[in-house]
């Protein structure tokens, strides 16, 4: 007998209410299917499945409801028929059949084969019983297989009520048999999709053949075969279809997606909302000579590739180019089952943080993107905005140009403004604070001359302006090396949240975050999207706040032209700028002089000497005299990048000339603009790697630095030199000489020679006094330009004026 | 400006909405405009609505003018301006309607039919509602179709007007609500213009409410030299108000 939970209860229940013999009520109960039955009542879910059984034995087996796929009226009434046997519909047949004996003769299900049972159990022909009666008080508890269909069935589906609930969902056995060979058709080839449905179960099943599974245990659980399969989507396709006119059968009892296997799949219904056959034939003209079904081309193919497209609301291509892990496979498919919930888009047009989380068994967030873009699109095809496309079309024949797909914007989850309004917000969400007094945009931070300026121009700015608030902003990195140079600024880096945008939506986000803000006061230090923000809106924006502008140095490209930001990107930003600020003197006159400022120009253009960053203390100043009295010989040191700027050719050349000066080398490339053979140095090059700190450089051990440069502002790396007392021997480029000159160091004038450095290092070697000498002017001179007093007098100017 | 029309006075009745187009060069172009506001119209009368007509042309140029010639023949009010602003435009004809409700057609723009009934109706049912169709449909230079939210729509987002604009200026509203929120100036040469998008940010903040009519659609023109194509050329912005303002969104996780 087959055992359900509770049934002796219903027994007791069905000979009280029914006056059955307990065989009778036993029987009826085996019969009796919950999922059947509430389909076949038209009962919602809300009714319990206790319920369910109450209302059958009160109401459906009088009104000659059939309970369960093994007993059917229909079949019943027929056999009846064919036997010409009278019956009266208005009595419970149910009741009649029990009550007149179940037989052979009498066929009841179409789910129950008398010869394959009998052939299947040759004991159970033998021992005389009717074989149905057999196989409802025994064989189906047994596991015993009613049909040749169904001869895997218990491989894969072993829950207690597995076959009734499973023969539920079909209306007959011919349904069951179109199903299975459907299912398994080639046809189908590449459309089960295992990950996707093992991601579902959430569970690891012990059998090898997942897409079996499915057909006889999966599709009994709320879980999709592929992520091409919405059921809800289908069974709006097939209503509409229907009401069309369409020759296709309403949904009636069949399950939907046994519905779409035996006809949806012929009369050509995409079962997800995610493949558009117009747009994916559009997008991909290869397939215009598809033979068959394009769809079958999606979910074969197309689906694994990145470049396809099948719907407006999902690329491929761009989505895995965005991801940061290698996609193997569909795109879509891990797009479901990692990218949406991570918030990752879809398509660049497409935001779908306006629609909440999906059970993925059921839909998903692009789904219901898809399904409301549909929806609208429905509503366009309707009759009444039909005659008015065509009345308005009869005005202006022109309304159908340009011709081709026409194309839905749906803001804001599809429009071209829907990615860039999700990143809006995610970059607002991810700030601390609403309201900061400043914003100090950074292009990153790095170990940097200009790092450390913004460094201590943040701090600077902190003590000059004590009760306001400060955010400094990393624009086009996110590296952040040294947090302790900014002090206790908050630091945000928008870089992250737009990496992947083009150059025009990097300069809209920073532009929504400087305007969301509304600080009184923007700084830009070195920041390349902040030189492209005003250099577009600075006009704009100067209405709202100061726009103030950090220089260091020009650069110059490989033809010799100036080039960079105090070149080409001031102009269109500096008729909005409140101030400018340079790190040298050279620079701003050179300024001052192009642009013939008057005074009242002028005197907006600020030079800040960056205080040193090491300890006073540290005095070098006697060392290399030291040294030449200790016979040591010669040795120095470079620090630097290796970038064409720095000339670290010179360095090279001058110790190939000078074997006996040794010369430590830290630095590393950055720009890569410029190439060495750093394995074939000359010997007396050390290479030391980077140093993290200046304390790192035993400063002590040398007689002098060595600085190269084909233009410059004022290096902070000179100025922590100068201040440790260390003999400076430079190139006198750009800013250099703001602070560096004959009478505090040695150097050597534009074009850089080899043969003008040889020359000042011999020199430095006959004149050991009058390097000490230098030596200690330049510390007195670095300790008078550049101190942290005078540049926070300098800050605190600023916002004086 | 010059009142063109010679019997404005005699509209001292009330009418329910006050229909209005605005013409600036758009020549025979507006022909087909005006056609489609005259079916709008009738359609509108026929259910028992009473509708000013109006027609602003500003700095237009001889064949627009000459196309709207006969107009006052029609029962339009014709006016004259000089603004070259379209801000200003919408809000002088405000100010000379005498409908409870106002709607705006542009002169290279299509009204679908039922636009002004059906709008209408939607508008009586709260005084807050601004309404706009349901479609718009480009053409000539775009094949797109945008679908417009509504303010009450499940997906409706109202931090995308942050970064795109949700509605254009061809909708119809109560009367006060465009005196109680006049169109901004449009000012290419100081970088703002957008006035569209900056009114339905203001009204937005103000408490009016978007409001979609369904089965309704305008169709527009999309034209080279539009002059929202010609604002994000130039550059232009939106002016600051609350939406842009991270200030007036309530902080997640804050720390204060």
């Amino acid at each position: 007998m087959v055992k359900q939970e509770g049934s002796s209860e219903k027994i007791d229940l069905t000979m009280e209410r029914l006056e059955l013999s307990q065989r009778d009520a036993t029987m009826l109960v085996g019969l009796f299917n919950n999922s059947f039955y509430r389909k076949r009542s038209k009962l919602s879910l809300t009714v319990s499945d206790s319920e369910l059984f109450t209302h059958y034995l009160e109401k459906g087996i009088y009104e000659n409801i059939s309970p369960g796929p093994f007993f059917s009226i229909e079949i019943y009434t027929k056999s009846l028929e064919e036997q010409r046997v009278k019956y009266d519909f208005n009595s419970p047949l149910l009741i009649r059949w029990l009550r007149t004996g179940a037989s052979k003769s009498l066929k009841v299900s179409d789910f129950f084969d008398y010869d394959y049972y009998g052939d299947r159990y040759p004991d159970v022909r033998e021992s005389g019983i009717d074989l149905l009666d057999h196989f409802l008080r025994h064989g189906l508890s047994e596991k015993r297989i009613p049909l040749k269909e169904l001869q895997d069935f218990y491989s894969f589906n072993k829950t207690i009520n597995g076959l009734s609930d499973y023969l539920a969902i079909f209306e007959s056995r011919n349904q069951l048999r179109l199903f299975l060979s459907g299912y398994f058709d080639s046809r189908l080839d590449g459309y089960f999709q295992e990950e996707f449905y093992l991601e579902q179960l959430g569970y690891s099943l012990s059998v090898t053949d997942l897409k079996k599974h499915y057909a006889y245990a999966g599709i009994l659980l709320k879980v999709r075969p592929s992520c091409l399969y919405n059921e809800s989507y289908y069974i709006s396709q097939v209503e509409r279809k229907v009401r069309a006119g369409d020759e296709i059968d309403s949904l009636n009892f069949s399950h939907p997606f046994v519905h779409w296997i035996i006809q949806g799949y012929d009369a050509k219904i995409s079962p997800t909302p995610l493949f558009a056959e117009n747009y994916y034939l559009s997008t991909h003209k290869d397939l215009m000579g598809w033979k068959g079904w394009v769809f079958r081309h999606y979910y074969a193919f197309g689906v694994n590739e990145k470049f396809r497209k099948a719907s407006p609301v999902f690329d491929g291509g761009y989505y895995s180019k965005i991801v940061e892990w290698n996609i193997e496979g569909s795109p879509l498919l891990d797009y479901l089952m990692r990218g949406e919930a991570k918030g990752i888009p879809s398509a660049p047009d497409v935001n779908l943080s306006s629609i909440p989380p999906q059970e993925l068994s059921l839909s998903s967030k692009i789904e219901e993107c898809a399904l409301y873009i549909q929806s609208k699109s429905h509503d366009l095809d309707s009759e009444l905005m039909q005659s008015m496309i065509t009345r308005a079309g009869y005005i202006e024949p022109l309304l159908h140009q340009p011709r081709g797909e026409r194309v839905l914007q749906v803001p804001p989850i599809k429009h071209a403004g829907a990615a860039r309004a999700e990143r809006f917000t995610q970059i607002r969400k991810a700030l601390n604070s609403y309201e900061y007094d400043n914003i100090v945009l950074i292009p990153h931070c790095r170990m940097s001359g200009a790092a450390r300026v913004a460094g201590v121009f943040t701090s600077s700015l902190m003590r000059a302006l004590e009760n306001e608030s400060v955010l400094v902003v990393t624009t086009d990195l996110s590296n952040f090396e040294k947090p302790d140079w900014f002090g206790r600024a908050e630091i945000f880096d928008i870089s992250h949240f737009i990496e992947y945008c083009g150059p025009e939506e990097k300069v809209l986000a920073l532009l929504d975050l400087v305007r969301g803000i509304s600080p009184k006061r923007v700084f830009n230090i070195n920041s390349r999207l902040g030189w492209e923000l005003t250099q577009t809106y600075a006009k704009q924006l100067s209405v709202s706040f100061d726009i103030f502008a950090y220089l260091f140095t020009y650069d110059i490209d490989k033809e010799g032209n100036k080039v960079g930001y105090p070149i080409s990107w001031l102009l269109p930003s500096a008729n909005y700028l409140s101030g400018i600020l340079f790190d040298n003197k050279y620079l701003r006159d050179e300024i001052c002089d192009r642009y013939a400022l008057p005074s009242t120009l002028a005197n907006k253009l600020n030079v800040l000497y960056t205080p040193p960053s090491i300890d006073s203390a540290i005095d070098c100043t006697d060392v290399f005299l030291n040294r030449r009295k200790s016979g040591k010989s010669l040795k120095c040191f470079w620090a630097g990048r290796f970038d064409r700027q720095k000339r670290f050719d010179v360095v090279v050349d001058v110790a190939k000339l000078m074997p006996d000066l040794e010369i430590h080398v830290w630095g590393k490339s950055v720009l890569n603009d410029d190439t060495f053979d750093f394995e074939n140095l000359p010997q007396n090059i050390k290479l030391q790697g980077e140093y993290e700190d200046f304390d790192e450089i035993p400063l002590r051990s040398f007689d002098f630095f060595f600085y190269t440069s084909d233009w410059d502002g004022l290096p902070t790396v000179l100025i922590d030199i100068a201040c440790s007392g260390v003999p400076v021997l430079s190139c006198d480029s750009g800013g250099i000489t703001d602070l560096f000159s004959h009478e505090n160091s040695w150097l050597v004038g534009a074009p850089l020679s080899v043969i003008d450095f040889v020359d000042q290092i011999v020199l430095m070697q006959e004149n050991p006094d009058e390097v000490q000498k230098r030596a200690k002017q330049l510390l007195l001179d670095v300790h008078n330009l550049c101190n942290s007093a005078s540049y926070d007098e300098a800050v605190s100017k600023l916002f004086k004026e | 400006m010059m009142r063109l029309s010679r019997n404005c006075l005699r509209n001292k009745m009330t009418f329910n909405i006050s229909a209005i187009i605005t013409a600036h060069e758009e020549a025979l172009m507006a022909g087909m405009s005006l056609r489609s506001f005259l079916d709008a119209v009738d359609y509108a009368q026929n259910r028992g609505l009473v509708v000013e007509k109006m027609i602003i042309l500003d700095k237009a140029n001889e064949p627009t003018i000459e196309l709207f010639s006969e107009a006052e023949s029609l029962g339009f009010k014709l006016y004259q301006t000089d603004y070259g602003d379209q801000g200003k435009v919408r809000n002088f004809a405000v100010e000379r309607s005498q409908g409870s409700a106002v709607a705006f057609l542009d002169a290279d723009d299509l009204w679908g039919y039922n636009w002004l009934s059906s709008a209408y109706e939607l508008m009586l049912q709260d005084e807050r509602y601004i309404v706009h169709p349901e479609f718009n449909w480009f053409f000539e230079g775009s094949n797109n179709t945008l679908v417009k939210i509504d303010q009450e729509d499940k997906y409706y987002n109202q931090e995308f007007l942050r970064a795109a604009n949700y509605w254009d200026a061809l909708c119809l509203a109560n009367r006060e609500v465009y005196l109680e929120s006049p169109y901004c100036e449009r000012d290419v040469k100081a970088g703002f213009a957008y006035e569209d998008w900056y009114w339905n940010c203001e009204t937005v903040s103000k408490g009016y409410i978007h409001k979609v009519v369904p089965e309704t659609i305008h169709f527009k023109r999309r034209r080279a030299s539009s002059q929202t194509i010609e604002a994000s050329k130039n550059k232009t912005l939106m002016r600051m108000n609350d939406i842009l303002l991270y200030s007036n969104y309530i902080k997640e996780g804050s720390l204060e």
